[in-house]
Formats: structure tokens, sequence, C-alpha cells
């Protein structure tokens, strides 16, 4: 089993949305969750390994083991 | 400034973090609790006009965001005294005395806030709130702390920000604890240049906020430098800061 996880900052902290990425289902839901959201105009961001930046994604991809939602940008 | 001077004093090389400033109203006193990693809380007392002065500052009429407006204000005063290991050049003993004078019904707001305070809210209420804004708080700094790349965590630990090389530019930031106005940006010189101010958007915890800019910064900065506001570093507040 291959898990993946996405990560989207709320005001709780984050919410994490865990998904089997060998089972097709689960990995529907996730694509759906993930076009909702970048939908929104939330950035998925493949996070790096030990804080290295990462890598920005357009297209779900089920290989990535976790992936930030970060919410739309403004100026403050 | 009494609130941050006497945790630095005591724990010098390692201060601990600021977790969250909450005003407390007892036997009809105003005080501001400051709380840290450590578990270490100072506390002073605050003046009405003083509290008005920073809800009109602010515009900010309810607890809950004059809360949120003084953590920031705290963590940004917090991280750069750390950062400096200075006392700001400018406190409240030095602001002009008109500013500091009472006006109109800043009296009023100040029993209202209390009487708001006092409400039927029940203690426990009051706790459940505190305890889960706390787990918030932790989740985003764990969240931030993971995805900082060594040489970024440790500066982190040690003074509370962290700086950034932008994607696109290659440019210096360094990023404040703070929820706004909290990213410096630096010339090749290393002077500091501007201060910039995104964050996205929601009423994120601290943590997310400082992630999402660092994210931003490394991996969209173009996007994120269009919908920046800036300003000179020369009129920022902590202008003292090196």
């Amino acid at each position: 089993m291959h898990m993946g996880v996405q990560i989207v900052m709320d005001r709780k902290g984050d919410t994490r949305h865990e998904f089997d990425a060998t089972d097709a289902t689960a990995i529907a839901l996730a694509k759906q969750r993930f076009e909702e959201l970048t939908g929104l105009g939330f950035r998925a961001v493949a996070l790096g390994k030990d804080g290295s930046p990462g890598e920005l994604i357009r297209a779900f991809n089920p290989k990535v083991e976790q992936t930030l939602f970060i919410p739309q940008l403004q100026g403050g | 400034m009494d609130l941050f001077a006497q945790v630095l004093n005591e724990h010098g090389r390692t201060p601990p973090r600021l977790i969250d400033i909450v005003l407390e109203f007892e036997s009809g006193e105003a005080r501001l609790v400051a709380s840290y990693s450590n578990g270490h809380r100072a506390s002073v007392t605050v003046r009405p006009n003083d509290l008005y002065a920073i809800c009109d500052r602010y515009s900010t009429w309810n607890l809950d965001r004059l809360g949120l407006a003084l953590t920031n204000l705290g963590h940004m005063i917090y991280g750069q005294m750390v950062e400096c290991r200075a006392i700001p050049i400018i406190s409240a003993a030095q602001e002009p005395q008109d500013r500091r004078r009472p006006r109109g019904d800043q009296f009023h707001t100040t029993r209202w806030l209390a009487e708001w305070w006092n409400g039927p809210r029940s203690l426990r209420e009051r706790r459940g709130s505190a305890t889960s804004g706390r787990n918030a708080y932790d989740r985003g700094i764990r969240l931030l702390t993971e995805n900082l790349s060594p040489s970024q965590r440790a500066q982190y630990e040690r003074s509370g920000c962290f700086d950034v090389t932008g994607g696109d530019t290659g440019k210096r930031y360094r990023i404040t604890q703070a929820y706004q106005m909290n990213i410096l940006e630096f010339d090749k010189q290393g002077k500091r240049l501007k201060v910039l101010c995104f964050t996205p958007k929601g009423q994120l915890v601290l943590g997310d906020v400082m992630l999402a800019q660092k994210l931003a910064l490394e991996l969209f900065e173009s996007e994120a430098l269009a919908v920046a506001n800036t300003i000179p570093a020369r009129y920022h507040m902590f202008n003292y800061i090196t």
C-alpha cells in the first residue's frame, strides 16, 4: 500500500486527507479534491524532503506523497 | 516591552517562542499576558487609554480580533527583539503625549470589552476555546518547522525568523514571526531594501502564514510579488533592525 496525503491549510492549522495511492476509488476522490481546491484558487505544492522547496504542481499526480494546499495570496 | 525583556534576559541564548498574547481582566484591571513555548507567562497592566489606542490603531473592536492584533504585534516585536537582542527605539513611554491622552468614549469601549469578557460565557468555554487555539497554533508551527531546510530551521529556532531565496529572482528575503508586514527584502549588499506584505486568504494560524510565504517566494515568487504591498524599509516600524 502506498499512501498519499493532501494537507489543506485552514484555521485549525491544517486538515489532512490520506488516500491509498493503489486504490482507484481513493485516487479518484483525491483527484476530485485536488481539482476543487485548485479551482478555488489554492496553490498545490508537492512538499520536498527535509525542507527543500518542493514543486508547484498544476495537475493531480497520485505518486506525490505529500501535497500541501495553500490558499490564494492577497496583499496585506 | 516588559512582556518580552524579562524572558530575553532569562533565556538570552535560547529564547522560547512566543505563543500568544491575551487580554485578561481581573479585579477591574486589564492585563496583557504573554505565553511562551517553555510554559513561561509574563504579564503587564494595560491602561484604558493604551487599550483604546490599540483598538483604534487596528480598527478592531471585539476581543477576538483584538487578541489577534495583540498577538500579531507581539510576534513582530518579540521576533525583532530576539533577532537583534535590543530594546526597540520607540517605546510606549516615548510616544507623543497627545496620542496617549484619553479621547472620546474610550473608557466606554474599555468597559464594553470588560463586560463582554465577564459575560455569560463559562470558564470551561473559555478554556476550551483557548486550548483549541493553542492546538491549531502548534499544528501550524509544526507544519512550518517540518518544511524548513536545516539552515532555516536553525535560524528560526535561534531567532524566530528565517531567510528565503526567491525562486525567480534569486533575491534574499527574511520572513519574521508575524502575520503581516513581516517580510524583509535585502539587496545584494545585504542592506534592507523594503518590507513586503502578502498573506494567504483566510484566518490561518501563524505557522501556516509563514510557510505559505516561504513556499510562495521559493516556488511562485513573481505571483507573490504581484499581489504584495510594499513599503521602503526605512519607513518600517522596526527600522532599527540591522
